[in-house]
């Protein structure tokens, strides 16, 4: 399928810039997506990371550069095409009025289709397998509006698993979860990575989480990448600063032994340094 | 009379052969894209991420609109049939939008429609579209209500 003899990865963007109209929000990105890991982006708020995510995951055409999927452009491949090699979670998608976790779940199988190829026993197996891997399969013939925020996410992700993608791509999962439901869907990902080599790339705010999850950090500042790499690497108190505008402390999660990022509240630094001047 | 009200009283047995035969291509092709709804509900992102391009819904709305403008040649505006069949079948089969319950609902509204112009008035003969008017406007006026404090409650 590809002429490049050795792709560096199978989901990667040369000279990238994206934007909305006249407004570019990512200029001159260079990504490289490593394969059956997973890769993080965080960053502060506008700083193009869902943008990036958008681009990637063909929802936004590049106003300049391209995203390559299997050595090919991205924007010149049909879409029913990339959607059975790349599965996309949108931040906040539209739960139909009156829809039952099967019904929802099954809708993950809609690229795998044509007007020949109908519903048929095989969909019925990998539906079954997403709700089972996900946990979801005792609520199967509920209705998804019912469900409470940590369900629903899980929904969403076994739809996206009935997929069937090599590539999932998510814009901040565990956003309006309780830290418990967090954990629990960061670790159906790691899982599902772990477990079906899954290439999973997605925005999280948990920057302490992120560091945990990630085999991949991206950094990203004003549209650029700031630092990529392992937690290790780009998890400092330099990175954080030029990232967040945060002083912080970057200490040792005891737990994954990953890097932790203990912010210091610009209010109390003052207070503190104030107290240290007075006893001077 | 016709354009104002939609009636079924001045259509002829000539009209509907030709009638059908541009309608059942037109159903045919709709049944053959319809499955693309199912994906369009869940908003554009996740319609264009599962793999369905925007042209496979403009096509679809062409279609729609070409279907419309068949019945309206043949019978004149019928009003609220299209806006009260999807509702009410989506009742009936327990909340699934389905395309068949809800063309057998909009049909039997049009002749329940027709047989109460009929017979309402004695010896005066409303046109079908004056009755769907006058039953569907409150409904519809109903379903937005409705509607409107299912949306803010969640």
């Amino acid at each position: 399928m590809t002429d490049i003899p050795h792709p560096p990865s199978r989901l990667h963007a040369r000279d990238l810039e994206l934007g909305y109209g006249a407004r570019s929000i990512v200029k001159d990105l260079e990504v490289v997506i490593p394969d059956g890991q997973i890769t993080v982006i965080v960053g502060a708020n506008a700083c193009g990371k869902s943008t990036l995510l958008r681009g990637l995951a063909r929802l936004l055409k590049p106003t300049r550069g391209t995203v390559i999927l299997d050595g090919l452009d991205i924007q010149k491949r049909p879409t029913g095409e990339v959607a059975r090699i790349l599965g996309l979670l949108p931040q906040q998608p539209v739960v139909p009025s009156v829809v039952t976790v099967t019904d929802l779940v099954g809708r993950g199988r809609y690229p795998h289709h044509s007007g020949f190829r109908r519903w048929n026993p095989e969909d019925d197996r990998i539906v079954a397998e997403a709700l089972e891997l996900t946990g979801t399969a005792d609520l199967a013939g509920r209705l998804v509006d019912e469900l409470s925020g940590g369900q629903r996410q899980r929904v969403w992700i076994a739809m996206a698993l009935a997929q069937h993608t090599d590539l999932l791509l998510l814009d901040e999962p565990t956003t309006y979860l309780d830290l418990a439901h967090q954990i629990d869907v960061l670790d159906l990902l790691a899982e599902l990575n772990a477990t079906r080599r899954t290439t999973i790339v997605m925005v999280l705010h948990e920057l302490n989480l992120a560091a945990r999850y990630a085999d991949h950090l991206i950094a990203m500042q004003g549209g650029r990448i700031r630092a990529e790499g392992a937690p290790e690497a780009v998890i400092t108190e330099e990175i954080i600063r030029d990232v967040f505008s945060l002083d912080s402390r970057v200490v040792l999660d005891p737990v994954s032994g990953t890097p932790m990022v203990l912010p210091l509240s610009v209010r109390r630094k003052e207070s503190r340094d104030h107290h240290t001047d007075s006893r001077r | 009379m016709q354009w104002l009200g939609g009636s079924l009283s001045n259509v002829e047995w000539r009209s509907i052969g030709l009638f059908y035969a541009l309608v059942l291509p037109v159903l045919a092709a709709i049944a053959w894209q319809s499955r693309v709804l199912r994906v369009a509900e869940l908003g554009d992102d996740l319609r264009a991420g599962l793999g369905a391009g925007s042209g496979s819904i403009d096509l679809l709305m062409a279609l729609a609109v070409i279907l419309a403008g068949l019945a309206t040649a043949v019978a004149g505006p019928v009003a609220f049939v299209a806006f009260l069949s999807g509702p009410i079948s989506r009742a009936l089969t327990g909340g699934r939008t389905r395309l068949v319950p809800a063309a057998l609902v909009g049909a039997v509204l049009v002749v329940l429609g027709d047989h109460i112009g009929a017979y309402l008035l004695g010896d005066v003969n409303l046109p079908v579209g004056i009755i769907t008017g006058a039953l569907g406007a409150p409904a519809l006026i109903w379903l937005i209500a409705t509607g409107a404090t299912t949306r803010g409650s969640r």
